[in-house]
């Protein structure tokens, strides 16, 4: 990928203080750019003001896909191109497409909503992980502020007092 | 404000509304009445042809089908009798799902509902009401309901005998097996309903872990009481056996996930109808949601179930089974209500509770909850009573006798709530977990 970008690490061990850290850290002004954790912790999202998910838009446009292949198939097989009779059935008996078209628009929702979730989440075969803290799999909970050219030396020490003030037990600078 | 108090400007809506049913069941039956006359020859006359009709094209086994029955007799008394049945037999399972639900949730030691479970558990116990009217009916009218109880069915000399039922009769459709279940079915109905009572309203004086951790193996027992006694035995005997030369194994799981989606629409309805009186504080708008997401939830496998019934007859198209859906979904007698039956219980609430913010707004649910106790109330009718009234009897006495047996069931829900002193649980262990729940 692109070149490495420095990050200043505020390391937590309680996610009670974590939570409430993020609250004030936000209210100070400062944008948080990422909070690594060891397990999901409730409420963290809203707190850090993520937008919602419009991950399920998307399912609902891949299974209208599904559906759309699986009838328009089933349709020009059974309807056009090979018409057989069984048992005085008719040739197009919607009723029986449904269960086949069902699972295909299951089908389609789940893969292309899994596709695109990796996608987002920029995981896919052979990646290598991006580790902040090796501690953050296990016990710690990492805040990250990125750091670019147009943030100076005063920014760094306003946001290390800040963070030590909210209950980080370490704040470190740190390449990635 | 932990007691509900039942106060008189309820009651006397409830009345209102009772009185309003009695009016349409009087104008119902005026009506039916004075067209009957004029149209029984000709409707008579139509049916024996259908019948026959049939006939010719099925084996001989159905021979006796056109014999019997109550093509020729359809009357006023059977109209009221057959949508009052329907009606009792909604109720019961409408009070066995709310019994299911309390099962189902103490034993997944669930915690979101115990600040409102006792809405459930107040509607579990109407099940005693319809237990005694359904037994009246049972005693009273049983021939006019279930023709199955004719002796002659089973007499060989007789030129009314059916060979099939005749084969049914030892092993299953004989009064003896009907009542030894009914018994059954009622003793272990009104015990479970007790023992939750109990139970859950012991929690409330003397709260104590032992008795939670007793309630949870006991909801394990009902569980499959309700499933493998009740259930599958109550609609077999009650419901299928109406029609008795037609079966289906998808039968009974159409029948509760109708019962539970009406007893969770109306558990929104008393959540709501009580918040706004003021009562049950701790409820709030994550309670509903999740209420709403399980009555989207079991619509939807309400239509799966249905679905799943109908299909298998549709493509096997044997005349054996496709009997039930040619009484039902033909356009001259009941096609439109079967289909109007399908969009209240499945297509619009399937789009009216599909967003997030619909299933957390109260006009929302309160609309779904409505269309959905509609939608299954005709799915019940059509149930039980196309076979007894095989040419158009849903109208307005359905509609005279819903609301009169909605104002009792309304009427007993409401008593029995002000008679629980602590209507939220705020001593059972699991209560914080209900009161800070978060979705």
């Amino acid at each position: 990928m692109s070149e490495a970008k420095k990050y200043l690490v505020g390391m937590f061990d309680d996610d009670d203080v974590l939570l409430h850290a993020v609250e004030h850290i936000r209210h100070a002004g400062y944008d948080i750019t990422d909070v690594y954790t060891p397990f999901p912790v409730h409420g963290l999202e809203h707190k850090l003001g993520l937008e919602p998910t419009r991950i399920h838009t998307a399912g609902f446009f891949f299974g209208a896909t599904g559906l759309t292949v699986a009838l328009s198939m089933i349709t020009f097989i059974n309807k056009f191109n090979y018409p057989t009779d069984f048992g005085g059935k008719p040739n197009w008996g919607l009723l029986a497409y449904v269960p086949i078209t069902f699972e295909h628009t299951v089908l389609f929702a789940a893969i292309g909503m899994t596709v695109s979730f990796y996608y987002l989440c920029k995981l896919w075969p052979g990646k290598k992980p991006v580790i902040i803290d090796e501690r953050t799999t296990d016990h710690l909970f990492a805040m990250t502020f990125e750091l670019d050219k147009n943030k100076d030396s005063n920014y760094i020490n306003a946001v290390s007092e800040l963070l030590k003030n909210e209950g980080a037990i370490e704040v470190y600078q740190k390449e990635v | 404000m932990n007691t509900y108090v039942f106060d008189s400007s309820t009651q006397k809506k409830l009345f209102i509304s009772f009185g309003i049913g009695v009016l349409l069941l009087v104008l119902g039956i005026f009506f039916s009445g004075s067209s009957k006359t004029k149209e029984e020859h000709t409707s008579v006359a139509k049916t024996e042809i259908v019948a026959k009709g049939s006939n010719n094209e099925s084996t001989d086994t159905h021979e006796a089908e056109a014999g019997h029955g109550h093509h020729a007799e359809a009357s006023v008394g059977l109209l009221v009798k057959a949508n009052i049945y329907s009606l009792f037999y909604f109720g019961f399972y409408i009070a066995i799902a709310a019994l299911f639900f309390l099962s189902a949730t103490n034993i997944a030691w669930g915690g979101w509902q115990v600040s409102f479970q006792k809405i459930p558990l107040a509607i579990s116990t109407t099940v005693v009401f319809f237990l005694i009217c359904l037994f009246t009916m049972f005693i009273f009218f049983k021939h006019d309901i279930f023709e199955w109880t004719h002796d002659y069915l089973y007499d060989p000399k007789d030129p009314r005998f059916d060979a099939l039922l005749a084969l049914k009769h030892g092993d299953f459709l004989s009064m003896n097996w009907f009542w030894s279940f009914n018994i059954v079915i009622a003793v272990s109905a009104v015990f479970l309903v007790y023992k939750w009572w109990k139970t859950l309203t012991e929690m409330d004086t003397n709260p104590s872990l032992k008795l939670f951790s007793s309630s949870r193996l006991f909801a394990a027992i009902s569980i499959v009481v309700i499933s493998f006694v009740i259930n599958t035995f109550a609609t077999w005997y009650w419901s299928m056996s109406i029609q008795p030369h037609w079966y289906s194994t998808m039968y009974t799981w159409n029948t509760m996930a109708g019962a539970a989606v009406t007893m969770l629409s109306i558990v929104i309805i008393l959540i709501h109808f009580l918040k706004s009186k003021g009562y049950l504080p701790n409820v709030n708008v994550n309670h509903e949601h999740d209420v709403a997401k399980l009555m989207f939830a079991i619509s939807v496998f309400w239509m799966y179930t249905f679905f799943s019934q109908y299909m298998l007859i549709w493509y096997a198209n044997i005349p054996e089974e496709t009997e039930f859906f040619r009484l039902r979904r033909n356009t001259d007698n009941y096609g439109f209500l079967f289909h109007f039956a399908i969009i209240c219980n499945f297509v619009l609430p399937f789009f009216i509770l599909m967003k997030r913010n619909s299933k957390r707004s109260r006009t929302a649910t309160l609309i779904a909850a409505f269309i959905i106790i509609f939608g299954q109330f005709a799915w019940f009718f059509l149930m039980n009573c196309p076979m007894l009234l095989p040419k158009d009897g849903f109208g307005i006495v359905s509609i005279g006798l819903l609301l009169m047996i909605g104002s009792i069931f309304g009427y007993l829900v409401l008593t029995m709530l002000s008679k629980i002193k602590d209507l939220e649980s705020s001593t059972h262990p699991y209560v914080k977990e209900s009161y800070k729940h978060h979705i």
